[in-house]
């Protein structure tokens, strides 16, 4: 089981090493919060099609059983969606169209049926935990890597609080705004990605 | 906004792929090859255009009117698997010559985030049937620009030096980064913006 | 055959059942994501009209409100879009009685302006800067002699298009200031004339109608000395008829000269007209301002109403 954790961090990491769910990973990335909002959204659906799929996984037919993951996912597409607009609406409104989203996510339709259609349900909650989690780490490097540079500040909270300085006002003031606009977002999964190909040959 | 500038905004300006970062997978995925991005263009064309009519009819008319809108996620998705699935047995056994060239793209299409996008945005946006319709056609069009521009460096970059850590999807992250850049010097054009 | 039944069964329970769950979260979190816009809206018009005695009434939603102090309207309340650099900037503007600025308030929520540099819109100091601005005042300093304005370094197209919002909202909705014309309703008779029925429907409050065949609009413009009120019945992009507001129903033009527009045979000039070619129609002579401000009354209503409706 805690292997099945595990794997889903590193070795089957979403954005990494799968290269998917990088739609979110790029678009929403522009602060750390709102990259561990978008990934505590994805684990919440994660876990729970995954749980339900793996529950109903002698049910579903397997002729059908496309449409139905189908339907399981967006149900809990839906219900973190309604949730966030009533409880976080600002974090909420900086993802947009990016939550209902969730449901094309091709990570979660592929862990649906590549793993918890056929394991039991405890295995399949571990195995949404790894890669939601795996998931919310990349999207939280990111948000990091483009907040720092690009605004200068970190962890900042809409509303709420500020943010940590980083290198100070005088940065602040004139920060890398290239890195929160879109080519930034490409530019950080580029480092990030051949950072983690260098730590991996180089093991 | 007149339809030219939604054709000029959502070609360019907002660029579904470089701008809006919707339907990277695909942009990622079948970019190695020209020919195979052009079929992935079409592809998308085709179905966004499509899905949208389709969808933009049964909110309108079906989840509006009965107060269904927290549907909308689960109706859209399953509405746009259908039509692919759908299409799919329809270019087989009718246009056989339309199957090979587009076929083999056609169940990429279902988990392109780009097709419930910007059937999310034309709603979120209050489109009318006609903006919907050019909207769709103008990013799409948008989605097989850039695909056509990245393939065509890919193919290039095949044979250049690049360092080991950064071979592969790495390299082509960059390579989006400029030309995201690029067309970043649209905004502002025709007194469009982002 | 019996299998593909159990099968479809499977697919329909799933999708029944999820719609009841649906429909549960969606009841239980809609009266929530309802309060807080409520809440936050309420709260950001007080910014704009900053006064704890007054209340505030929806025009047309997240458009425009009247401020009420008691029974006297005391000044409104708007929001127009300008684009940005890179998002809709959305000023919430609020305007007292004489016309002036009293606050503005950009709010940071939906705007997605430049970091460090576009998005400063949102700072205190740039704000302030419109408390107490008059129409011809809200211009960039650059731009307009009159501008009092300053512009954000490195930020113009933001700063510009900000200014731009307050200042063509303020144009766009100042007729609303003149309580008394606007509330007395002096069209509701040739209202009826002009769309042909007897039962309208009322599309946006006060100003647009849809009779049987065709729309009714109700549109100001600025004449020589005061607002012109034109209601206008119009089939696609044809004017049909117009009624210009007369003396009687509160119009203010200067008598004997402006005031001869509101007459029958110069309504009648404007029957059958194409919009597009609304300026081609002849003006009287000594009540030119007068003419043009019903044209542009029939225009901008035209832009502001039906341009959008496809």
């Amino acid at each position: 089981m805690k292997q099945t954790f595990l794997d889903g961090i590193i070795k089957n990491n979403m954005v990494l090493v799968l290269a998917i769910g990088l739609c979110p990973a790029l678009a929403v990335t522009t602060s750390a919060y709102n990259g561990i909002g978008m990934g505590m959204a994805v684990i919440f659906v994660l876990v729970f099609s995954n749980l339900l799929i793996s529950l109903l996984r002698n049910i579903i037919p397997k002729n059908l059983r496309i449409p139905i993951f189908i339907v399981i996912i967006s149900t809990f597409v839906t219900i973190v969606d309604y949730t966030m607009q009533a409880y976080v609406p600002p974090l909420s409104r900086q993802l947009g169209v990016f939550v209902p989203l969730i449901v094309v996510n091709c990570g979660i339709l592929g862990r649906a049926e590549g793993y918890s259609y056929k394991h039991p349900p405890h295995y399949s909650v571990m195995d949404g935990l790894g890669i939601g989690l795996g998931f919310t780490i990349i999207l939280f490097l990111m948000g990091t890597i483009r907040e720092i540079l690009g605004q200068g500040v970190w962890l900042s909270i809409p509303g709420v609080f500020p943010g940590f300085q980083v290198f100070g006002e005088a940065f602040t003031n004139s920060s890398v705004i290239l890195m929160i606009l879109p080519p930034g977002g490409f530019l950080a999964i580029a480092l990030l990605m051949g950072l983690f190909n260098h730590i991996r040959m180089h093991k | 906004m007149s339809l030219f500038l939604l054709f000029i905004s959502a070609f360019l300006v907002n660029n579904i792929v470089l701008m809006r970062f919707l339907g990277l997978c695909p942009f990622f995925g079948v970019s190695s090859k020209i020919e195979t991005a052009i079929g992935m263009g079409m592809s998308v064309i085709f179905v966004m255009t499509l899905s949208t009519i389709i969808t933009w009819f049964l909110y309108r008319y079906i989840l509006i009117p009965f107060d269904l809108i927290y549907l909308r996620t689960v109706v859209f998705i399953l509405v746009i698997a259908s039509l692919v699935q759908f299409l799919e047995l329809f270019f087989k056994k009718q246009i056989p010559g339309l199957y090979s060239a587009l076929g083999i793209f056609l169940p990429l299409i279902t988990t392109n985030c780009a097709i419930l996008g910007v059937a999310f945005l034309n709603i979120d946006s209050d489109f009318g049937l006609i903006s919907s319709i050019v909207f769709a056609i103008s990013s799409a069009l948008g989605f097989l620009l850039a695909l056509v521009l990245i393939a065509g460096i890919r193919e290039r970059l095949e044979n250049a030096p690049i360092p080991d850590a950064l071979k592969g999807l790495p390299i082509s992250f960059i390579t989006a980064a400029l030309m995201a850049l690029a067309f970043l010097g649209f905004s502002g054009f025709m007194g469009l913006s982002l | 055959m019996k299998n593909k039944i159990r099968e479809v069964s499977v697919l329909f329970i799933v999708a029944i059942v999820s719609a009841f769950l649906l429909s549960f979260v969606y009841k239980n979190t809609k009266p929530v994501i309802e309060e807080y816009a409520s809440k936050t809206l309420n709260e950001n018009l007080l910014k704009a009209f900053p006064d704890s005695q007054v209340h505030f009434e929806t025009v047309k939603n997240d458009t425009l409100w009247k401020v009420y102090k008691g029974e006297a309207i005391v000044g409104i309340v708007f929001r127009n879009g300008r684009r940005g650099y890179s998002s809709l900037i959305r000023p919430i503007v609020g305007v007292d009685s004489a016309g002036r600025v009293v606050k503005i308030l950009i709010p940071k929520e939906g705007l997605a302006e430049t970091p460090g540099l576009g998005m400063k819109v949102t700072e205190g100091w740039f704000q302030e800067q419109f408390s107490g601005l008059t129409l011809g005042e809200i211009w960039l300093r650059g731009d307009n002699e009159n501008g009092k304005i300053d512009g954000i370094t490195a930020a113009t197209i933001s700063s510009r298009a900000a200014t731009a919002a307050v200042r063509e909202g303020l144009e766009k909705f100042k007729c609303y200031l003149q309580g008394g014309v606007i509330e007395g309703e002096w069209y509701v008779d040739d209202l009826i004339q002009l769309s042909g029925v007897e039962d309208v429907e009322e599309l946006i409050e006060d100003r647009l109608w849809k009779a049987k065949d065709r729309f009714v609009y109700l549109s100001y413009g600025e004449g020589f000395i005061s607002q012109v009120g034109v209601l206008v019945s119009i089939w696609k992009d044809t004017v049909l008829a117009i009624h210009i507001q007369c003396p009687e129903e509160g119009m203010e033009e200067t008598p004997g000269y402006g005031t001869m527009v509101a007459s029958i045979e110069f309504e009648s000039r404007f029957d059958n007209v194409y919009i597009g070619d609304i300026d081609e129609v002849d003006a009287l002579s000594g009540a030119t301002m007068t003419c043009e401000a019903v044209k542009k009354a029939i225009k901008s209503g035209y832009e502001e109403l039906m341009g959008g409706s496809e």
